[in-house]
């Protein structure tokens, strides 16, 4: 798979950036289940012009320009109601980017996560799961709990909070360590 | 929690699951506040690690990309054999032109008795005869083997397009199988060997893959040619194994639009009765028990039975069924869509029948009293009397009641313009209180009474000729009712709740009259149809056409 005019390894750049490309383009509001999708144009448009890369331009930064182009194309197209507002919403989402430090940057994230994630409670690890691993509908999940969707929205929203929070603890942490 | 708070939440929950209103709230407090737009970013990134992490798919994604790389890579090495070879070609045809010098005489050097030493070494680059007018027999030996070059050139590429479009091809047809699932509604299980697996929006299905949709849900799976088959409520399908596309219909219906399949071998849709082989069309294939019927609305279709070599073809508005005796085609004209198709009014050994594609029986008898009469041509003539169909009556409520839409259709001459009652001519009632649906005459004007969340009361149309048979469609879904007389739309009405059907009761099914024999109609009637969906304008002007 890998390009022969090209001075930069595909496979190598592909696994080192999927999933933060992937988060990026989350990031600009595109729904959960068509983000692998967009992901998968953004791939191979940079495939196909790997050669146009600037030579000190890093891969990550031209991938998330192509992910920035695709997402806004994307909306432009698919959004079934309020293409307006979602195309304008995923511009100030875009301009957000370079200064968020969750997912969208670099940094052992997944590895931060997976000890994050342990240390939850167990009810919230449970919510986690129902929602990402089984991908059931909030109205769904709250039926299931006896709880109402917004219950259920708060709850993920909170969780999500404390992770996030944890895993900045644990980046800040590592960065420590190599100073 | 504050509002914007609230609406951020909704966004991350479901991006797509807001209002057009709530997207232009939420873009204005981003907009006024970029901390709020910096929590919804992490939000939203940190959701996506999340499923990353969790959702048992989420870690195919390389995989995925290679795939597509393969497919952009397939796609450009084919385009590029493609030029090189329409290069070769023209290049040939410009060398063929080109005035060849004349060759010696063979008695003077033929190639066979030249010493291979003698033979001068090729020019690099080949020479050509008008930059070397001179050296005549040079060239035309230089010639020959420039000749021989391109040949095995143009061998070598023929083969290489040959051996690129058998690989395609093969890949093609290997690939055939693959089927998304772009959507699937209410109860639908997805079973691979022992796993369930839960539903994905656009979810890649594999051979053996086998889905059972139950009541009141439905599924669309599409090929990567844009083949689409619905599947309808009550089916079992497996997706079949080996070359191209095979499904296998355990029970239930399916409407296969098909694309025209020009380098595959077909879509084969198989029954335990029978195997449909399908060219690229549409068709409604419906499955009961040992009963197979294939309802086609355009192109053609074979239709084999599986135990025997009894085949038949069916072309537009034809359908076909194979049984455990024998296999027969027969022609409906109208109504061509079937999808839905609840109840259509036919004549069958003289007598008037139901057709269903929804129903467990193709066809339901009817019975009539009173000053009801059938002509051989299907026209229904009231004077006080009705038809009836007590077997209907079951599956209308049912079918109905699922899908929450409905359509009736017929075409009707009154005899007289204002009639009282109202007078009901299709109606699925009990008397003039309980009535699911009505459609009605009273004074000069066509009515519609029906049940959907509340009482619906609408004029639809104000009958001015009594010598003009009238086409008529009113269709309700979604909280809207219209109505069409002859294609053309003349009544449309939004309700202020979306239909619902819940409330209806198991009253009859009545043409001419109420079950209670209180409000008669007085006219001609035919091609009555009800569906229990929304029938498009196109389908609806396609059914006036054939029904004139």
């Amino acid at each position: 798979m890998s390009n022969p005019k090209s001075r930069f390894d595909f496979d190598g750049i592909l696994r080192s950036t999927q999933q933060r490309i992937r988060a990026y383009i989350a990031g600009m509001g595109i729904a959960a289940y068509e983000v692998d999708d967009v992901a998968q144009d953004v791939y191979v448009e940079f495939y196909k012009n790997i050669s146009k890369v600037p030579a000190d331009v890093e891969p990550e930064r031209w991938l998330k320009g192509i992910a920035r182009n695709i997402c806004l194309n994307y909306i432009r197209k698919n959004a079934r109601r309020g293409r307006l507002q979602r195309e304008a919403i995923s511009s100030l989402l875009a301009e957000a980017e370079v200064a968020a430090n969750t997912a969208g940057n670099a940094g052992p994230i997944h590895s931060a996560l997976d000890n994050c994630f342990e240390k939850l409670p167990e009810k919230n690890k449970q919510l986690l799961q129902m929602k990402y691993q089984n991908d059931l509908p909030s109205e769904t999940i709250a039926a299931k709990l006896q709880k109402t969707a917004e219950a259920i929205r708060v709850s993920l929203h909170r969780i999500r909070a404390n992770l996030r929070e944890c895993i900045q603890r644990s980046q800040e942490h590592a960065e420590a360590r190599w100073r | 929690m504050t509002f914007h708070e609230d609406l951020i939440q909704r966004y991350v929950d479901d991006c797509n699951g807001l209002s057009e209103a709530d997207l232009q709230t939420l873009f204005t407090a981003l907009r006024d506040d970029p901390q709020l737009v910096q929590q919804l970013r992490e939000q939203l990134e940190l959701s996506e690690v999340l499923r990353q992490k969790l959702a048992i798919d989420a870690g195919n994604f390389p995989a995925q990309i290679e795939l597509r790389i393969q497919d952009y890579l397939i796609g450009k090495q084919r385009r590029e054999v493609q030029t090189d070879s329409l290069e070769q070609n023209v290049e040939s045809e410009i060398q063929r032109q080109k005035p060849t010098p004349p060759l010696p005489p063979p008695t003077q050097s033929p190639p066979t008795q030249s010493p291979p030493t003698q033979s001068p070494p090729a020019p690099t680059p080949p020479a050509l005869p008008k930059k070397s007018p001179a050296s005549i027999p040079t060239i035309a030996v230089d010639t020959q083997k420039g000749k021989s070059r391109r040949r095995g050139s143009f061998r070598f590429w023929l083969v290489a397009t040959l051996l690129i479009a058998i690989v395609g091809y093969y890949g093609l047809v290997l690939r055939g199988n693959d089927a998304t699932l772009l959507t699937a509604t209410g109860d639908v299980t997805i079973q691979r060997g022992d796993e369930t697996l839960q539903f994905l929006p656009a979810m890649s299905l594999r051979s053996g893959d086998q889905l059972k949709i139950g009541s009141g849900g439905y599924a669309i799976l599409q090929y990567r040619d844009g083949t689409e088959l619905k599947l309808h409520d009550r089916t079992e399908i497996k997706i079949g194994t080996g070359w191209g596309k095979r499904v296998v219909v355990g029970e239930g219906n399916l409407l296969a639009t098909v694309s025209p399949q020009r380098l595959q071998p077909g879509l084969r849709i198989e029954t335990p009765s029978a195997t449909a082989v399908i060219i690229g069309t549409e068709l409604l294939v419906s499955s009961r028990g040992e009963e197979t019927r294939v309802d086609v609305s355009h192109g053609k279709v074979e239709l084999h039975k599986n135990s025997s070599s009894e085949s038949v073809v069916l072309e537009k508005n034809d359908y076909g069924v194979v049984n455990a005796t024998e296999v027969y085609k027969a022609t409906m004209k109208w109504p061509s869509n079937r999808n839905g198709l609840v109840a259509a009014t036919v004549v069958r050994e003289s007598q008037l029948q139901l057709a269903s594609t929804t129903g467990s029986q193709w066809f339901y008898s009817t019975q009539s009293n009173g000053e009801a009469r059938l002509d051989p041509n299907g026209q229904l003539t009231f004077g006080g009397g009705r038809f009836y169909a007590p077997e209907i009556s079951e599956e209308l409520l049912r079918a109905c009641r699922e899908s929450n839409a409905l359509t009736i259709e017929c075409t009707l001459l009154p005899a007289e313009l204002m009639q009282q009652g109202p007078a009901r001519i299709v109606t699925f009632s009990r008397d003039s209180h309980g009535f699911n649906f009505a459609l009605c005459h009273e004074d000069p004007k066509l009515i519609l009474k029906l049940q959907s969340g509340e009482e619906l009361r609408y004029d639809l149309f104000q009958f001015a000729d009594r010598e003009q048979e009238i086409h008529v469609v009113v269709t309700h879904g979604n909280g809207e009712t219209s109505c069409y007389v002859d294609s053309k739309r003349v009544f449309h009405a939004a309700a202020a709740n979306p239909s619902d059907f819940k409330n209806w009761k198991p009253y009859e099914f009545v043409l001419g009259n109420e079950w209670s024999v209180s409000r008669s109609w007085h006219g001609s009637l035919r091609n009555v149809a009800i569906y229990n969906r929304v029938l498009t304008q196109s389908e609806i002007h396609e059914n006036y056409q054939q029904s004139q």
